[in-house]
């Protein structure tokens, strides 16, 4: 679905000398795939974001999406509906003073027939579980109601993956619940692929898969649970590791002896319930 | 400075459709030198009490009273409640606006008439407070990556130098490494110079990590103000208004839910690995 070969990319900076930000990326994303990327301010994973729908284009190498490569002009308008992206600011995706015809934006400059979009608006606004709310002013909802709404503007595209740049960044803990649940059934129900760029480790933990880029290269690729056991290396790098995954690595540091891949509270639970047995 | 808040009520949009309570009857005291976590929902009255509190908006009724200043009197001269109590809202770095670094933090002591080698010094004390160096003054904040524009902007509030300062989630957005330095800024802040500090946060983890005392707002009401522990150790009534405790809190919740104490007022990962040492090597010597 998604194949990044030797990907790289710079730009100049202020005194004109050009700065790597990727360097030789190469991944591959299968279809259905919920793929969490972290990566520090400044590592580089935004301009990576930025290459799945050709808002960037490859200094070196190529990205191909379902065998299209997104450095032809002439397929820009099928890459772009084919992978739809969802930005940090609720405030800034929204562009109309009613939820739905915000949703119904998209499809219109795709000139999808009137019917056609009446039926994806619905189905959008159903899928993020904002149907009730397709007659209010978008700017009377919360944070975490008004990132829905724009994740139900780009499933009205009807796009095969869709890319979100530290969607909950800006939310409180209910919005963040709401989006993240609205991801994981975008991806189980609707199967579509989600690429999610994130510093919450607690979202990424709910990814299948983890990939860690570090100073423009990937440094890990795996499931979160490889990738979260590695705690002193990913705390060298600037991230961090769910609470529960912290506390299982000191016990082991002091000596305990428990599993050294804990994830999540339950998991953390469990293993200090059978210490104290 | 302490800060003492009685009785007070204020609602939004009086006599129109979008009337909304946003603090019904909320009464407190801070005392000087604490170290305060305001936690609540989007939506639940935090931005409005922290509003209240250095006069932008007066409450209506019931008294706001900041040190020896009524708030909610006619006759107060709102500069000086201005430079003593310091707010840092939210995404902060919006509000750069000058040409250089040097200009833009300098906006406020100027404001209140400081004079340009008072300035320069308070600058040169400021700076090192949030972990700038003084290369960067001369740029553009424009120019400056997102955690450096955020310190900027509190290096801004920081240089009127107030006793009591606020932040609404000042680690919003930011990477872990950006979330723990402005943190421990904070903190530094607190503990060298006895600022008091309320942290308005959506992560229980860091304020569980920081402060010493926690105020929950829920619905317009003050539901609880209490130390860390005291607060995280009721769980369940956090839960029901839409709030988490720290994930080591809920371990040590739900060992205790399956016979093993581990003790109350554990929310750190530290305390919980000297509880949890305590508790099977304990055991081992029996």
């Amino acid at each position: 679905m998604i194949e990044v070969k030797d990907l790289t990319y710079s730009y100049d900076n202020d005194e004109g000398v050009s700065e790597i930000v990727l360097k030789e990326i190469n991944l591959n994303i299968k279809k259905g795939e919920f793929v969490a990327v972290l990566g520090h301010n400044g590592s580089g994973k935004s301009t990576f974001a930025k290459h799945l729908n050709a808002i960037y284009l490859p200094l070196g190498g190529k990205v191909v999406i379902d065998g299209i490569d997104t450095s032809d002009p002439d397929k820009l308008w099928d890459i772009r509906s084919m992978v739809g992206m969802v930005f940090q600011n609720p405030d800034n995706q929204i562009v109309a003073s009613i939820v739905e015809e915000d949703v119904a934006f998209a499809p219109e400059n795709l000139s999808v027939p009137p019917e056609e979009i009446r039926k994806r608006v619905d189905d959008a606004l159903e899928a993020v579980g904002m149907s009730e709310y397709k007659n209010h002013a978008p700017h009377m909802l919360s944070g975490g109601q008004k990132q829905r709404v724009a994740i139900a503007g780009i499933i009205a595209m009807k796009p095969d993956i869709i890319v979100m740049d530290e969607p909950t960044a800006m939310l409180d803990p209910i919005g963040r619940r709401e989006v993240i649940k609205t991801i994981e059934d975008l991806n189980q129900k609707f199967g579509i692929t989600i690429v999610l760029i994130t510093h919450n480790m607690d979202e990424a933990v709910k990814a299948q898969r983890v990939v860690v880029i570090d100073a423009g290269r990937v440094l890990i690729d795996d499931t979160p649970r490889n990738v979260f056991k590695n705690v002193e290396m990913i705390r060298s790098i600037g991230l961090d590791v769910p609470q529960a995954t912290m506390l299982a690595h000191e016990l082991i540091k002091e000596g305990f002896d428990i599993r050294d891949d804990v994830l999540t509270v339950d998991e953390c639970t469990e293993e200090i319930y059978k210490l104290c047995q | 400075m302490s800060i003492t808040v009685e009785n007070v009520c204020y609602t939004y949009g009086k006599g129109s459709p979008f009337e909304k309570k946003a603090l019904d009857n909320v009464s407190f005291h801070i005392e000087d030198g604490d170290f305060i976590g305001l936690i609540g929902h989007t939506g639940s009255g935090k931005s409005t009490l922290i509003q209240l509190l250095n006069g932008l908006i007066k409450p209506d009724s019931g008294k706001v009273i900041v040190n020896e200043y009524d708030l909610t009197s006619e006759k107060i001269d709102m500069k000086k409640v201005r430079s003593t109590v310091g707010i840092v809202f939210q995404y902060p770095e919006y509000q750069l606006f000058e040409e250089t670094v040097y200009k833009d933090i300098a906006f406020g002591p100027a404001n209140l008439g400081k004079s340009d080698e008072e300035i320069s010094a308070i600058i040169e004390d400021v700076l090192p407070l949030v972990g700038l160096s003084s290369d960067i003054l001369d740029k553009s904040p424009f120019e400056l990556s997102g955690g450096q524009k955020r310190r900027v902007a509190i290096a801004g509030v920081l240089a009127m130098n107030p006793r009591i300062l606020i932040l609404d989630e000042p680690t919003a957005g930011l990477d872990p490494a950006g979330r723990n330095d402005i943190l421990s800024c904070i903190k530094k802040l607190h503990d060298k110079k006895n600022v008091t500090v309320i942290l308005v946060s959506h992560s229980m983890e860091d304020v569980a990590n920081t402060v010493n005392k926690i105020m929950v707002i829920s619905d317009a009401n003050l539901i609880a103000f209490d130390t860390v522990g005291n607060v995280f150790s009721d769980s369940e009534k956090l839960k029901n208004i839409g709030l988490n405790v720290p994930q080591v809190t809920r371990i040590v919740n739900h060992l205790r839910q399956k016979g093993i104490e581990l003790g109350s007022g554990i929310y750190t990962v530290e305390a919980a690995v000297e509880a949890i040492k305590k508790r099977v090597r304990g055991n081992d010597i029996c």
